[in-house]
């Protein structure tokens, strides 16, 4: 696969429409694989149940690829990654296609302001993008139903987002090395 | 001037472009709740088996993992559990002569209903994915419309009531458990007949809504009680093992009390579970469960 992606980021870099179309291709087998692993392994399985919380590689994959991507692509991701988590959850369709689909746009239109290629600015990033995520849907489920416990959500909020943070490295060094950023040019 | 006109005509065309995936994401959220399940379902019909099979790989590797620490704590435990079947062993022959006299009331209590028995196939299904967002719990079996699931049956595990199915695909449905913050359950005390509503919390535990704030417990704590199910709105049978009060806090100025639930089941180590098709809104007076009356206690009366 990182063969590909290599192949792949040099076909682009030629102007190759078959190269962003086998992009476009691994870009949506990666979110099939993110919803296995976090519908299947990482909620209960592989140690993954630290409390009820696991990392969210949706938004950590939509933040990466919209902090690297053009405006429109990132937007897309942003589509396809939320699609994805809102087919396997219980939550309205929508909800998280729109959130991430928001979040694709806001970072991809400041991205110039935020990006400094650091890899602790994007971590950065990745976590305050996280916590917001994640405090705006905890902000949802406890006024939709008020049962929900606060001390838990609160929990959910904050661990989950450090979580994510935890496992963003990972992602971030192969994207930097097969996905180089594309800088601002859409829209200015 | 031209040149700068066209081009922030471009971007403006290009930033439009940019949002029609908003918008597209935006307009599913307008779609009916019944319909969007039934897309998500449909849509999630050929991930299944792949969901299975890395449910299992995950398994099997988390077996390997805890094979050596479990096989060290094991043989400690060996010896204790020599001692334990011990005891079991004599306390076996009290209860079985206990057991002879409630075999005998039990055959003269099965004879007397069985006219009014209504044939109720419990289906066998599996857990095959979990729910991606953090805040619900929720999870997907292999059993659909076609294997005769309809939406709102009960769902069990090793005895104990754990859910009930929310949406209905041909060959998955989508069980919402009693941790889930959407989730309601009419439930009393086992002991003391409170009257109460089980809500999820979204963590692991649940919360015993709308007790009486008087005690009715002979001021005992309540903490180790069992509550189970009521029948009120006819949805879930009577006395189906819920959970185990874990807390019982004095909560000042609330009208009601709540008491904090631990799950009869690790709800993460369901595998498997067993589907009772709802109570036939006709027949709710005379399903077989609703007859029910043993541990009814004072509700029931």
């Amino acid at each position: 696969m990182l063969e590909i992606l290599q192949t792949c980021s040099a076909a682009k870099g030629v102007g190759g429409q078959a190269g962003e179309a086998v992009l476009w291709v691994i870009l949506v087998v990666t979110a099939l694989f993110i919803a296995l692993l976090e519908t299947t392994t990482f909620p209960y399985n592989l140690g993954g149940n630290l409390l009820g919380i696991r990392p969210d590689l949706f938004l950590l994959s939509t933040v990466f690829c919209a902090l690297r991507m053009e405006l429109l692509q990132a937007s897309l991701v942003g589509l396809v990654m939320g699609l994805l988590k809102d087919l396997f959850s219980q939550d309205r369709i929508g909800l998280q296609t729109s959130f991430l689909t928001g979040i694709a746009i806001i970072l991809g239109l400041l991205k110039n302001k935020l990006y400094k290629d650091h890899i602790l600015d994007q971590l950065l990033i990745v976590f305050i993008t996280s916590m917001l995520h994640r405090g705006i849907c905890a902000i949802i489920i406890v006024i939709t139903y008020q049962s929900a416990s606060t001390a838990s959500i609160l929990w959910k909020v904050f661990m989950g987002s450090l979580l994510t943070l935890a496992v963003a490295p990972g992602p971030y060094l192969l994207l930097n090395k097969f996905l180089p950023p594309v800088r601002w040019k859409d829209v200015s | 001037m031209k040149s700068w006109r066209s081009k922030s005509r471009k971007s403006s065309r290009k930033f439009l472009l940019v949002l029609i995936p908003l918008i597209i994401a935006l307009a599913l959220l307008s779609l009916p709740i019944a319909f969007s399940d039934k897309i998500k379902l449909m849509a999630g019909t050929p991930f299944q088996p792949v969901q299975k099979a890395f449910l299992k790989a995950g398994q099997e590797v988390k077996r390997a993992f805890l094979w050596l620490p479990a096989s060290w704590a094991a043989s400690n435990r060996v010896k204790e559990l020599e001692g334990e079947v011990e005891r079991l062993q004599n306390r076996l022959v009290n209860l079985e002569a206990t057991m002879y006299g409630l075999r005998t009331e039990l055959a003269s209590v099965t004879e007397y209903y069985k006219e009014a028995k209504v044939a109720q196939k419990p289906l066998l299904a599996h857990v095959i994915g979990y729910d991606t967002s953090d805040f619900r719990k929720t999870f997907l079996i292999d059993a659909g419309s076609k294997h005769g699931v309809a939406k709102d049956s009960i769902v069990l595990a090793r005895e104990v009531l754990v859910g009930r199915v929310s949406a209905v695909g041909p060959y998955s449905s989508r069980v919402i458990l009693i941790t889930d913050p959407a989730s309601r359950v009419p439930a009393r005390i086992l002991e003391t007949s409170d009257l109460g509503v089980v809500e999820g919390t979204s963590g692991g535990l649940c919360r015993l809504k709308y007790l009486p704030n008087f005690p009715t417990s002979d001021g005992r704590d309540l903490k180790g009680f069992k509550v189970v199910s009521a029948p009120v709105g006819g949805m879930y049978p009577d006395s189906l093992y819920i959970a185990t009060v874990a807390e019982d806090e004095e909560e000042g100025g609330r009208p009601y009390k709540t008491l904090k639930l631990k799950p009869g089941v690790d709800l993460a180590k369901v595998d498997t579970v067993l589907i009772l098709n709802p109570p036939s809104t006709p027949d709710v007076g005379d399903s077989p469960n609703m007859l029910s009356s043993k541990g009814s206690g004072r509700a029931g009366r």
